[in-house]
């Protein structure tokens, strides 16, 4: 392997540099606890709220009306976890960075790596994958539990279908694409508290103070905010006033995109 | 004991390892470092000194590359920190042991780098038993106490077996113990050819340790030479003297003084006298001559703190906050 090794590090010195250092970011994260602590509870509120609020509403389903009954998007309900799960992922994404300022293993860190960007985008990319699949997984058991309880009283669409593909997948992206924001912000601001507020405000206050606008300002500001794609991304049904779920995913993105520059910008600018 | 480097085609022979070349860092309302060049070569111990705040950690902190120098540059066996292919494998550092991620265990700290570079875990279990925390492996840091901290942080430097270390006061925290072990340890590794770079306060240890100084004040180089080139420039050697009858040596001390005689002669307690200036061959045949029996003659060379304070106290016109 060692030889293999060699020959493609001369190849591609940069891709091998960056491979060692997710590697180095995944063992951080599997070493501390308060990864566990963050990823697990997020992986139980999609699960536990999906299996919920189902629950709820299959036992209460009799005394809804039919204007409510036909309004209600079961897809959603089996993956209303995600909304929770928001909770776990934002904090575990910003620890993940923030940790590294408050404790001061950031000068290691930057020792070890002393190209910036590769060390961020590491990092970014480590946080993003562990998001990934452990909301992937959770949100697949989140959806077949959901479907099983709620098929005796809705109609339901089954794992299968292309919607079932697009709603878990789209859902998991979005809680991916709430880590890149957090991380990217996290660079930014360095400090836990800040940073955890910031992202609650994009999350909650910006949507809160764009809904008392008067219209149409109201629906043309919060159609293209990043609570407003994910919103679309685990509806099965089309939201009124929304983006399509494609275009949500590429906002996400945008999102993403600038969260994360603007991360690398302050990491390569500001002293260790 | 040359380093052959390759760079743009031209080979370069350097024989120091760490080169900085008028650094420079100013904070928008301070002046941190000034104009700062030395040079630490292989093979040597080169001690860090200056007083608190002197600049000391920044200089270090750019020489690695985490702080971005104002203006000048600071090259690692040739090149900057940040264009070494493995920078562990060729400069490991300490520079500030508590840094430390408290849930993480002193042994996955180690395990966290060596993964990057496929470093086997053997390697840290040997590290971590000649730093003497063989048994601590399972010891989560914030458990850990500032020396056992500090022999972390010295296990961290070695684990890539560098050609070259940089420690900022690495003695701190160490026991009576872990000094002596940590001093032998890095004369041995001199001997092996290493560069080593250590920042001290404790003036006694490094004069015991060291062999080149890079004296730093307010920002500025005052001195950067070996310990020997030092002491014979600065140094003030006096000669250390007591005679069976103490006052004719005062005496004939005087005739030879005259009024100068309060500048290079002083009385030191239980009887000693201490004469400036003069070698110890003209006195004792100053005193032969006249019939004094010498019971005590001996050379004081200046200690590093002696020159040190010289120096810190000399050199006001070198300083840069001075100005401000």
């Amino acid at each position: 392997m060692g030889r293999n090794f060699l020959r493609a590090a001369k190849a591609r010195p940069h891709f091998v540099g960056y491979l060692n250092a997710c590697r180095c970011e995944l063992y951080k994260i599997k070493s501390t606890r308060s990864s566990y602590v963050t990823v697990f509870f997020s992986a139980l509120a999609i699960v536990g709220l999906s299996v919920a609020v189902c629950t709820l509403y299959s036992v209460r389903s009799d005394h809804l009306s039919l204007y409510r009954l036909a309004a209600t998007d079961p897809v959603f309900l089996s993956l209303s976890g995600t909304f929770l799960a928001q909770l776990g992922v934002v904090v575990f994404a910003v620890l993940s960075v923030t940790n590294e300022y408050g404790y001061g293993t950031i000068v290691t860190s930057l020792l070890l790596e002393p190209k910036r960007i590769r060390f961020a985008l590491a990092k970014i990319t480590v946080v993003v994958c562990v998001i990934l699949l452990s909301s992937l997984l959770s949100l697949t058991a989140a959806f077949v539990f959901g479907e099983r309880i709620l098929s005796a009283k809705f109609h339901v669409i089954g794992m299968t279908s292309f919607t079932a593909v697009r709603t878990v997948v789209g859902a998991a992206l979005y809680l991916s694409a709430l880590g890149a924001i957090c991380g990217g912000l996290s660079l930014i601001i360095r400090r836990t508290s800040g940073a955890i507020a910031a992202v609650f405000a994009i999350l909650l206050v910006v949507p809160l103070i764009a809904s008392l606008l008067p219209a149409p300002w109201d629906t043309d500001i919060t159609r293209y905010l990043p609570s407003s794609a994910g919103v679309v991304l685990v509806h099965a049904s089309h939201p009124a006033n929304m983006m399509s779920p494609a275009a949500s995913l590429l906002l996400l993105l945008f999102y993403s995109c600038v969260c994360i520059a603007g991360g690398l910008y302050f990491i390569c600018r500001r002293d260790g | 004991m040359q380093t052959a480097i390759f760079c743009r085609g031209w080979v370069i022979f350097v024989q120091n390892m760490i080169e900085a070349i008028s650094l420079t860092k100013h904070y928008h309302d301070s002046v941190a470092v000034e104009d700062a060049s030395f040079v630490v070569k292989k093979g040597r111990v080169t001690g860090f000194i200056g007083p608190n705040g002197s600049g000391k950690s920044t200089t270090m902190k750019m020489i690695l590359g985490l702080v971005r120098p104002t203006s000048g540059c600071a090259l690692v066996n040739g090149s900057p920190y940040k264009d070494l292919p493995v920078p562990i494998k060729t400069v490991g550092s300490l520079l500030e042991p508590t840094f430390l991620h408290p849930g993480m265990t002193i042994f996955s700290h180690l395990r966290a780098i060596a993964v990057k570079y496929r470093i086997p875990e053997t390697k840290i279990n040997g590290l971590l038993a000649l730093v003497g925390l063989a048994d601590k492996g399972k010891l989560r840091c914030s458990k850990a106490s500032l020396g056992m901290k500090q022999r972390l942080g010295i296990a961290q430097a070695l684990l890539g077996d560098p050609a070259v270390l940089i420690l900022d006061e690495p003695m701190n925290g160490l026991d009576p113990e872990g000094i002596i072990w940590f001093r032998n340890l890095l004369k041995d590794m001199a001997g092996e050819g290493k560069c080593i770079f250590v920042s001290s306060h404790l003036m006694n240890e490094m004069s015991l340790l060291i062999d080149d100084v890079v004296i730093i004040k307010n920002g500025a180089v005052v001195a950067n030479s070996s310990l020997s080139d030092l002491a014979k420039e600065h140094s003030n050697p006096c000669l250390e003297v007591a005679a069976a009858d103490n006052s004719a040596l005062v005496g004939l001390l005087k005739d030879h003084y005259r009024e100068t005689f309060n500048d290079n002669v002083s009385f030191l307690g239980n009887d000693l006298l201490q004469v400036a200036g003069k070698d110890a061959r003209w006195l004792a045949e100053l005193a032969l001559k006249n019939n004094i029996t010498v019971v005590h003659l001996a050379v004081k060379e200046n200690t590093l703190e002696e020159i040190y304070a010289g120096l810190m106290n000399d050199n006001f016109l070198c300083d840069p906050l001075s100005k401000m």
